[in-house]
């Protein structure tokens, strides 16, 4: 992990509808950095503003106060939007929103070409991306995306955006729907990329999943942030009860933590 | 949505307007809509539209809102006036280049025909805007029920109507998200000549029709479980009445049209 910020965020606001009847304000005063190579997870309870959050990060949504800054530039003109989505990858939750082409091997090399990249290096770069996420491209590269399952389909919709090597990847629920065995291989997707020095920014309801990968966390509650810090002091400290409130569950090893140290202080008072 | 209301949207409030039944507020639409598609003078449907914008502002709804979200229409108000000026060539010539020419009837009819356009969506707005799809669609079923001599499937027609209204606004919602998804993995729906921007759309398009049908297929599938079957006799969970505030209504719409049928008797004479 570098000191270099990748992500600035100061004083940011966000309001939806403005001058509606529909108006509502979904992020306020927003202010946190995050550091080049760090995962950082982005939690709170529904409504809370975390996808606002991140759509703001590649200008899906502009911020209607405040400045943004991706490795040190505002991205504010339609000139350099471009280069802003190509900085910053975005997995969504649904693969379905994003698959539209009539083979595996299109819709993988759709966003390079998109990019600038030509056909051959777009290629190239797929399956690499699929041979980092353990991706059979060979065995899938002619099949219908359509016609494949709901956990193939997400494996595709990952591919497609690692296959343009964005600095900066952000994911969102990307844990929602996985069995076991994907939610392994996600896990050491995240840690793999995390290591070729990739910055990750992910949303997550999943607090073990969280702890056992984020070196930070920001909770949002009510367009607001109420913690922006490690990961694990914030595990650490805050009780149980704190934590639904934030919409996540306690860790199962910090509960067993909790419960070894009230078993000590118990048997230091007898 | 660009600070303005989809066109079709329900916005909830406690107005006037809002406690109107839907069966009444039907009527008076398709009572002002055929009167707007009837006149043909100019003045008249200024007035129209005069009377029909104030009713906005009576009724407390969002008229600059409305007019924002109309942004996309626009455009097609304006090549309908634009075609309906180059081919009306009757009237006084106002600006003549080469085989094209502007005329006094050209502009007038032009103008009638963007005003008319205009107004009939504003008074579809109104309706929308006050009413849940869910009650427009009981409107209908009433309004259609003399059709049901002639065997027309009223209820299945209804229930058809209602769920097209509910999922114009799930389908916007999915266009955005899909569009989202797409431009963050580089596509550009905005710059570019038209062709460039029209061969932007299956990436927006494919996925959105796919959807639609997986959706379909879930809302079907979901009826059966609960055991639908089409053509019975329904009755309904909210039942709607009559109220002194619809009679006042009523007969607000009605000396609307009296006075319209005066004015145009006269306006002839």
């Amino acid at each position: 992990m570098e000191n270099t910020p990748v992500i600035e965020f100061d004083n940011v606001s966000y309001t939806y509808n403005r001058k509606t009847p529909f108006e509502t304000r979904a992020l306020q005063n927003i202010s946190f950095q995050i550091l080049k190579g760090e995962i950082v997870a982005v939690c709170g309870s529904t409504g809370s503003g975390k996808t606002t959050l991140i759509k703001m990060i590649n200008r899906l949504l502009v911020n209607t106060s405040g400045t943004i800054k991706v490795s040190g530039q505002v991205f504010d003109s339609k000139l350099n939007i471009k280069e802003l989505r190509k900085k910053v990858g975005m997995i969504f939750q649904y693969p379905d929103h994003q698959i539209f082409e009539s083979s595996v091997k299109k819709e993988l090399i759709y966003a390079g070409l998109k990019f600038g990249m030509h056909t051959k290096h777009a290629l190239k770069k797929a399956k690499e991306a699929c041979d980092n996420y353990g991706f059979d491209f060979n065995k899938y590269k002619n099949r219908n995306p359509f016609e494949l399952s709901g956990g193939e389909k997400r494996k595709v919709a990952i591919c497609s955006i690692l296959a343009y090597e964005p600095e900066i990847l952000i994911f969102d629920e990307p844990t929602a729907g996985l069995d076991n065995k994907g939610l392994i291989a996600l896990k050491e997707l995240i840690l793999k990329l995390n290591g070729q020095g990739k910055t990750i920014i992910l949303i997550s309801h999943d607090a073990d999943f969280i702890d056992e990968i984020s070196h930070k966390i920001i909770v949002l509650k009510k367009a607001v942030t109420v913690y922006n810090g490690k990961t694990e002091s914030f595990m650490k400290n805050y009780s149980k009860f704190e934590m639904e409130e934030l919409g996540l569950e306690k860790p199962f090893r910090w509960i067993v933590e909790e419960k070894r140290k009230l078993q000590l202080s118990q048997r230091e008072n007898l | 949505m660009n600070g303005g209301l989809l066109i079709g949207q329900y916005v909830p409030g406690n107005t006037f307007i809002y406690k109107i039944n839907p069966l009444n507020k039907l009527i008076f639409c398709i009572v002002i809509m055929t009167l707007i598609l009837l006149t043909k003078d100019l003045n008249t449907i200024l007035i129209l539209g005069a009377g029909l914008i104030t009713l906005f502002f009576i009724f407390k709804l969002p008229f600059k809102a409305i007019l924002k979200g109309m942004k996309s229409i626009i455009f097609f108000l304006i090549i309908t006036f634009i075609m309906h000026i180059f081919f009306t060539q009757e009237g006084v010539i106002l600006f003549e280049y080469s085989f094209l020419k502007i005329t006094s009837l050209g502009l007038i009819n032009a103008s009638t025909i963007f005003i008319r356009l205009f107004l009939l969506i504003l008074l579809n707005s109104l309706l929308t805007l006050t009413t849940l799809p869910v009650d427009i669609a009981w409107g209908f079923e009433k309004i259609l029920y003399p059709a049901k001599i002639f065997r027309f499937p009223v209820e299945e027609f209804a229930l058809m109507l209602s769920l097209a209204l509910r999922f114009i606004p799930v389908l916007f919602n999915e266009m955005n998200k899909i569009m989202e998804a797409q431009k963050s993995r580089g596509a550009d729906f905005e710059s570019g000549n038209f062709i460039k921007r029209i061969m932007s759309y299956p990436p927006l398009l494919i996925p959105l029709f796919v959807n639609s049908f997986y959706r379909a297929e879930e809302i079907a599938v979901a009826m059966e479980a609960r055991c639908y079957r089409g053509g019975g006799k329904r009755t309904h969970y909210n039942k709607l009445g009559f109220s002194l505030n619809d009679i006042f209504f009523f007969f607000m719409y009605l000396s609307i049209l009296i006075l319209y049928i005066i004015f145009i008797k006269n306006f002839q004479n």
